[in-house]
């Protein structure tokens, strides 16, 4: 009926007039009356039947009974919902728009072994399809219901990642590395292994970046198939092996350096007191792997000779601990055969790079407190506590490289540490705005929010601009102290 | 007061007003604040030198604010409730301040003191008359432009310019008609491009000839359809004589609020349904935007407990506020039992009035279903009702539905149903 009416008026009626035929035979007696009545023109009749038909068109409209139409309901959960203080918590993160405490709430959530809200579903995993490292935890939190969203929505149906078996097998290079990474973390022989058998089938900067990999826990058992590497045609390759069989005390490499080391660097008395020295000369011809290696043999300084230049890099390649050895002295023996002269005095610092290298947490600790210099490697190769007092001490000399450091944690920042990041970032309000907060939400201890308004600075100019910062971090810790309250027996 | 953080959040009139708002939910903020039976308030400490004086009339639901902003509530009035709406407790002041009393009084005077200014019913019927005038001779225009539309056919309809449409809506506003000028402006907005615009075209053209055969031929008609009619052509009804009436009183569901702009005017729609009489309502709030704003605060997602008076209709829908009012819970209401009960009534409605505008409806146990890749709504007895094109909340309520049958507030008409908000786990979700 309709499609005659529209069919009509598209044409006009200018060319096309309306019929009985053209209308349902319910409106039959009154389109006789109307087409019968000679005082209408056509376009009025035209109008009043078509206004007839759509008043019998929407009175007449009725639903669509059919029982084959089904869907298949989402499973039950087996984990419970979360706390309505939780879908709180949940709610503010996602309207303050603060993607780190939404992570923040899916860690704890999942932690908890609980589920997030229904209604905050599509929410979550539209967040993730941008997110692509909160997939995993979303799949965890949005639980079946979220699994079940997902054949209707195929930007949602992340799939649970695979075993890292199959991920190493048929993963993106990042997923692989990822996989290798963890592995290597947990079983460093394993990771090695995993490596060896894809090794033939891998193309040169594949090779390179996952061999990379392996300074993770590197240990000698790694060192017969590094050296084997050696020679092989990629010259990316041969660096990231020589780099790693430098960390590693029983490689050939490492045994050729400290060769070269204990010819040209001999222990001797001088002085009336005796006083324990070394000579230094460098006893050449050196061994071309060293040269291969990748130790510079020109000196960039004028003020340091070729030859010394060599050693102290030679040294920094050495356990420190084998010098004790060598000099039949302990630690403090050791320094103060170095101390002797202006230049071994220099060789300090390779002893403390050499601590860092290979991790020698006595010889670091002694070589940090003896020194006035900041060792930036340094702070990687200490324990946390250590880290932080570390940080404390250096942070007037390099506060930016510190709240770098800092901001690249996954631990909670110590008061004293957060006191003295707030206390300059106050008296710096423009380097670093509301943006690195929401960032380091995670970081930031609850405690510190009594304390904001002490870190004011005094130049009136930045005051206002601290006070609104600070008023933003209370909001954040707020939100992330509910967090932990609705998650308290996991937080 | 019953609002949570969510409808807080909910009442916010824009994306600013709510981030500003939440920055000031913080007790650091407020000089002073306070709450009783009656009143919500607090003074906050702005860029004056004076504190703003926040105010919102819990009973009456209604808001204040000291501050120069023309937003409503403002970000003062957002970040007060919402702070309520956190952290209770914090509140400890139970005594209003004089600011708080003599607004609360004031509002009471003049609710009592409005007296009518005398009115001269001749000039009033003279002004009347020749109203009723220009609006025939805009009508007969109308006409003749509607028919030799007819006549000459849909086919180069779309490649008509701006100018066409404008030109005839602005007659009809010169015509006192404003009512037809934007139904006619409603017409030139067809989307050409869309499939099938010559069916919706269409329907607007015929639900112009409607009101206008309707409005032409009213001595006929009875009185509450004669009402209708002639505000559809644009005679404005006496809101203050409307407010005189006996209304409806009821828990009022508040299940949806809509808002539009057009040309610095903001339209505020709210959808109501009474829990005793089953009756829906559409409340209206108009403001310019930046300039002016209602006292009136309407919380979707709760319910005035209040007397609402229906504008005069066949099928009433419109209505007014009767002051005083109070939020409640929502409470407890029984939709319909399906498609079938919707179906029904809107053929009922349409025989009373064959131009009218969507309506909510409460039914229950709806599905959403999959079928010929559209959305479609399940009721108990498999009858099926295709979603609304275009409906942007499918997620939202797939997810709350997870498969399963939801008691769900929709709006629409004929074949074209959006759900408002739906009922999980015993609460009302706004959708």
């Amino acid at each position: 009926m309709w499609n005659n009416i529209v069919n009509t008026v598209l044409l006009g009626t200018g060319k096309k007039q309306l019929r009985k035929d053209d209308l349902p035979p319910a409106l039959s007696a009154v389109a006789d009356t109307v087409l019968g009545d000679k005082s209408l023109d056509v376009e009025t009749q035209f109008l009043h039947l078509a206004a007839l038909a759509l008043n019998y068109r929407q009175s007449g409209v009725t639903s669509l009974q059919d029982s084959s139409v089904s869907l298949e309901a989402a499973p039950e959960e087996i984990l419970p919902y979360c706390s309505p203080a939780a879908w709180q918590a949940l709610y503010t993160a996602i309207d303050m728009g603060l993607q780190a405490l939404i992570l923040y709430w899916m860690e704890a959530c999942a932690a908890a072994q609980q589920l997030a809200p229904p209604e905050f579903i599509p929410t979550l995993l539209d967040m993730s399809i941008k997110e692509k490292q909160w997939r995993n935890l979303a799949i965890i939190v949005c639980g079946k219901r979220g699994e079940w969203l997902g054949q209707f929505n195929p930007a949602w149906a992340f799939k649970r990642s695979d075993t890292a078996a199959e991920r190493w097998q048929t993963g993106s290079l990042e997923e692989r590395k990822q996989v290798l990474s963890s592995l290597r973390q947990d079983d460093p022989a394993l990771a090695r292994e995993w490596l060896q058998q894809t090794w033939p089938l891998e193309n040169a900067a594949t090779r390179a970046e996952l061999l990379k990999i392996l300074q993770i826990n590197a240990n000698e058992e790694d060192v017969p198939w590094l050296e084997t590497l050696l020679t092989d045609k990629s010259s990316k390759v041969k660096d990231e092996a020589w780099t790693l069989l430098k960390q590693l005390p029983t490689s050939a490499i490492i045994q050729a350096y400290w060769q070269l080391l204990q010819q040209s660097i001999i222990p001797a008395k001088k002085g009336l007191l005796n006083k324990k020295s070394l000579d230094i000369s460098l006893q050449l011809p050196s061994d071309k792997r060293i040269a291969d290696s990748g130790i510079q043999l020109l000196s960039s300084s004028k003020s340091v000779s070729d030859d010394a230049f060599i050693l102290y890099q030679l040294t920094t390649y050495v356990p420190p601990v084998w010098w004790e050895g060598y000099l039949q002295t302990d630690k403090k023996g050791v320094l103060s055969y170095f101390n002797n002269t202006e230049l071994t005095q220099q060789f300090i610092q390779a002893l403390g790079l050499a601590a860092i290298r290979f991790k020698d947490q006595e010889w670091l600790q002694l070589i940090l407190k003896e020194s006035k210099d900041f060792f930036k490697d340094a702070l990687e190769a200490l324990p946390v506590h250590e880290q932080e007092a570390y940080v404390l001490r250096f942070f007037e000399k390099e506060p930016q490289f510190m709240i770098r450091f800092l901001s690249e944690r996954n631990y909670e920042w110590s008061l004293p540490v957060t006191r003295e990041l707030f206390r300059w970032i106050a008296k710096n309000p423009y380097q670093y705005n509301r943006n690195f907060f929401d960032k380091q939400v995670q970081n930031i201890p609850l405690s510190i929010g009594g304390e904001l308004e002490s870190f004011t600075p005094e130049l009136p100019a930045y005051q206002a601009t601290w006070k609104n910062t600070s008023e933003h971090i209370k909001r954040l810790l707020t939100c992330k102290a509910a967090i932990n309250k609705a998650f308290s027996n996991t937080k | 007061m019953l609002l949570t953080e969510e409808h807080v959040i909910g009442l916010a009139p824009d994306d600013a007003s709510r981030k500003a708002g939440a920055a000031l939910a913080s007790p650091g903020k407020w000089v002073s604040k306070g709450v009783n039976t009656d009143a919500l308030w607090g003074e906050c400490q702005g860029s004056g030198s004076k504190p703003y004086q926040t105010q919102v009339d819990i009973v009456n639901v209604a808001f204040k604010c000291s501050c120069p902003s023309r937003k409503f509530p403002c970000k003062h009035g957002i970040g007060l409730m919402l702070l309520y709406a956190r952290q209770k407790d914090t509140f400890t002041d139970h005594t209003p301040p004089a600011w708080v009393d003599e607004w609360l009084s004031k509002r009471a005077e003049k609710k009592v003191g409005k007296t009518e200014k005398p009115v001269d019913e001749n000039a009033q019927a003279k002004r009347l008359q020749a109203r009723q005038q220009k609006v025939a001779d805009g009508i007969a225009e109308l006409m003749r432009w509607i028919k030799d539309i007819v006549r000459h056919g849909l086919l180069q309809i779309p490649e008509k310019g701006d100018a066409y449409w404008e030109n005839m809506a602005r007659r009809m506003v010169d015509a006192q008609a404003p009512g037809l000028a934007g139904m006619v402006r409603a017409l030139g907005e067809t989307n050409f491009f869309s499939d099938g615009w010559q069916i919706s075209f269409l329907d607007q053209l015929l639900r112009i000839y409607l009101v206008v055969q309707g409005y032409t031929q009213s001595e006929n008609l009875e009185e509450p359809l004669q009402q209708e009619l002639r505000t559809l052509i644009g005679f404005t009804q006496n809101q203050e004589a409307l407010k005189q009436q006996t209304g409806i009183k009821d828990n009022w569901l508040v299940l949806s609020k809509q808002t539009t702009e057009e040309e610095n005017l903001i339209t505020e729609r709210y959808w109501l349904y009474g829990q005793q009489c089953k009756k829906s309502a559409l409340v209206l709030q108009f403001f310019v935007k930046n300039q002016s704003r209602p006292e009136v605060l309407i919380t979707p997602g709760i319910a005035l407990q209040g007397e609402l008076v229906f504008f005069p209709s066949p099928t009433p829908l419109r209505a007014i506020i009767k002051f005083p009012v109070s939020n409640i819970s929502l409470p407890e209401v029984t939709g319909m039992e399906g498609w079938a009960q919707v179906t029904d009534t809107e053929t009922a409605l349409y025989e009373q009035m064959p131009v009218r505008s969507e309506r909510p409806y409460i039914v229950q146990q709806l599905t959403p279903v999959q079928h010929n890749l559209q959305w479609w709504l399940k009721d108990q007895e498999e009858r099926l009702m295709p979603l609304k094109t275009g409906y942007s909340n499918i997620w939202r309520l797939l997810a709350l539905s997870g498969g399963k049958p939801l008691k769900m507030a929709l709006l629409g008409k004929e074949q074209q149903y959006e759900p408002l908000g739906a009922w999980h786990n015993g609460s009302y979700k706004l959708l």
